[in-house]
């Protein structure tokens, strides 16, 4: 076996191994899981009061919808405030919200440009309220979103955190369903991560925090352009509980070209490489079993899988182009291809057996997630342009991720 | 569960589960090499087919010699050697097979040799002399040339012999034709020529009688042999 035969086989071992272990979670929250997309809205006695901040930096197309859909959430409206936040704004986005001024519901403050997480900073600052939650100004939440996910800190003193279901909103083009394909897995990947009490990201739409949290631990901080994350690690640090509420949806915008998905995923790997890298204290501490044992490692793994996995893709295209155009160069355009279908020459190798099931794996955590975020789309044939698609573009963002941690050290801007 | 308990579950599961997938794996390549076996029983057969037509070829009129032409699971063989070379892990077994296949190449030479004398028919035939490693790269680029040109002119048989392998036979093939140590080399109707050749080369040197190759009904070919006429992987 040569080395790089060796790479691959503990790369893919590994891999099946993560998916394997969510499998197993699966199976033993099974029951608590079987009706959760019909579960109807729970009733909320002595409802706590919730404040909503929407941080707002050029948003004068979607800040409307935004607020829109908080001020149309099904929960007592003497109970819940917005708050929104505009972070120095160079369009109109300031003149859209003074639309609001006379609603008692909706609060609009004006600061200069300090990046997100001051803007919700602010917000928090301006509010006394019970839960305090945070929504982009590019997302819109189902009406019922709140209740469920107020239902669960109620239900359990412990929770200081919730994070709702992300459905990519109204997909246009092939990419964005693939997105929604992929949204759909970080359902199945988040409830899991949620059983096992290791959350790593408490994204920026529509994630209901415990006022105690920003008390305890403090507010969010500058942290690579993912500070949702970094807050999420610090939770962990301080064994507070972060739940997943799978039926609670928040309809995101998603980008709508290869180059805004590139640069939203250089993004998000950069900050989760630095971030790691800022809480390695944590990664194999016995003190946060699944998340410094589980969550950490396997996201590394991730990363390191599809770079090297990418890398010897290419190398293996570039081998086989090269030899095509020696080819061509020797003798011209060969038009006698030889096809030969006898089972002999399919690949009988253990690591095809093994790739196969890490696909079945990967594809029953996209069912399993569209059922739980009450998308129940099965098997459709996005999930085949999915794995399509991110098999080509997805290591381009890791490779650049990885490439800028290491070598440059340029953090990517924001979009 | 709770604790460490569940990841050792979980790593006795995956280590389950790459066991199932490398006992199928084992027991379909089993099959494969079965596949070989079989192959080779044949080529055997065959050997002795063309051992038994040397000896006929004394008594024979030239009407009643069939086609030397070896079975056309002999061609299936060596695609078959091919890529077992390259994808199954038991190398002893390929090694054998091919040693096996270059002696039939050979046998089939010298019968065509036999048969073109006895019957005044010009067979062209061309051995071609390769390393299956990256010292030649030529080699690739000539395994191309003679591809294409197997493909033009079906009639021309073409025998490819692999340096590398241990093989008596090939080695007596070297020596016979004063085979250099740069390699690729090429045997074309009993003048060696060494280094790299184009198809237009190729094709000046031919005999006029394989030209037009569509209008000739070429007769059955062997197909080349082994295994990997473009001399590399």
């Amino acid at each position: 076996m040569t080395i790089p035969e060796i790479i691959t086989y503990t790369v893919v071992f590994l891999a099946v191994y993560v998916q394997v272990f969510l499998l197993v979670t699966y199976f033993e929250h099974l029951k608590k899981m079987k009706y959760s997309h019909i579960e109807p809205v729970p009733d909320i006695t002595n409802p706590p009061k919730v404040a909503i901040i929407v941080p707002c930096w050029n948003e004068e197309k979607t800040v409307h919808g935004t607020i829109n859909s908080l001020l149309a959430l099904d929960y007592p409206t003497d109970r819940l405030e917005v708050i929104a936040v505009d972070d120095g704004s160079t369009d109109t986005t300031w003149q859209e919200l003074l639309e609001y001024k006379d609603n008692p519901r909706v609060h609009i403050f004006h600061k200069e440009n300090g990046g997100k997480h001051t803007a919700v900073n602010f917000g928090i600052d301006q509010t006394d309220a019970d839960i305090i939650g945070g929504l982009d100004a590019d997302s819109f939440v189902a009406p019922d979103a709140l209740k469920r996910m107020v239902a669960l800190f109620q239900k359990n003193p412990e929770v200081m955190a919730v994070t709702p279901s992300l459905i990519v909103h109204n997909p246009k083009n092939m990419l964005q369903y693939a997105q929604r394909v992929e949204y759909n897995m970080s359902t199945y990947n988040k409830k899991m991560l949620s059983f096992l009490g290791a959350i790593h990201v408490t994204p920026g739409p529509f994630s209901l925090f415990r006022r105690t949290v920003f008390e305890r631990i403090g507010k969010f901080q500058k942290a690579h352009n993912t500070e949702d994350q970094e807050l999420a690690y610090r939770m962990q640090e301080n064994h507070m509980k972060i739940e997943h509420c799978a039926n609670a949806l928040v309809y995101t915008s998603s980008p709508d070209t290869i180059k805004k998905l590139y640069v939203q995923r250089l993004r998000w790997i950069y900050g989760f490489i630095q971030n790691t890298a800022d809480y390695k204290r944590l990664i194999f501490n016995r003190d946060y079993l699944n998340f410094s044992f589980f969550t950490l490692p396997s996201g590394v793994i991730s990363i390191i899988a599809v770079v090297f996995l990418s890398l010897t893709f290419f190398y293996d295209l570039i081998v086989f182009i090269l030899k095509k155009v020696s080819q061509y160069s020797t003798v011209g355009f060969n038009i006698h291809t030889h096809i030969n279908f006898n089972w002999f020459y399919i690949n009988t190798q253990t690591i095809f057996f093994v790739t196969i099931l890490l696909y079945v794996l990967l594809i029953f955590s996209i069912v399993a997630g569209s059922r739980l975020s009450r998308q129940g789309r099965g098997l459709d044939w996005h999930i085949l342009l999915y794995i399509i698609i991110y098999t080509v573009i997805a290591p381009v963002w890791l490779l650049k991720a990885v490439w800028n941690s290491i070598v440059t050290r340029r953090q990517p801007v924001w979009r | 569960m709770k604790g460490f308990k569940k990841y050792f579950i979980v790593l006795l599961i995956t280590i389950a589960l790459f066991a199932v997938a490398w006992y199928i794996s084992t027991y379909l390549n089993n099959k494969k090499i079965t596949d070989i076996r079989n192959a080779q029983n044949k080529v055997n057969v065959d050997i002795m087919s063309s051992e038994t037509q040397f000896y006929l070829l004394q008594s024979l009129s030239c009407q009643d010699i069939g086609n030397t032409t070896l079975a056309s699971e002999i061609s299936d063989l060596a695609d078959k050697i091919s890529y077992a070379e390259q994808n199954l892990n038991d190398p002893n077994q390929i090694q054998l097979l091919k040693q096996q296949y270059s002696v039939l190449e050979v046998k089939d030479f010298l019968l065509t040799k036999q048969i073109s004398i006895r019957c005044k028919q010009p067979i062209t035939t061309i051995l071609y002399f390769y390393k299956n490693s990256n010292s030649c790269a030529d080699c690739t680029r000539q395994g191309y040339v003679l591809d294409a040109l197997r493909q033009a002119y079906p009639q021309v048989r073409i025998y490819s012999f692999d340096t590398g392998l241990d093989s008596s036979t090939i080695r007596a093939l070297q020596t016979i034709y004063k085979i250099p140590a740069s390699l690729p080399s090429l045997v074309i109707n009993g003048k060696t020529q060494s280094g790299f050749m184009s198809l237009d080369d190729l094709e000046k040197l031919l005999p006029s009688s394989v030209t037009n190759p569509l209008k000739a009904t070429p007769p059955p070919t062997i197909k080349s042999p082994l295994i990997n006429t473009q001399g590399s992987k």
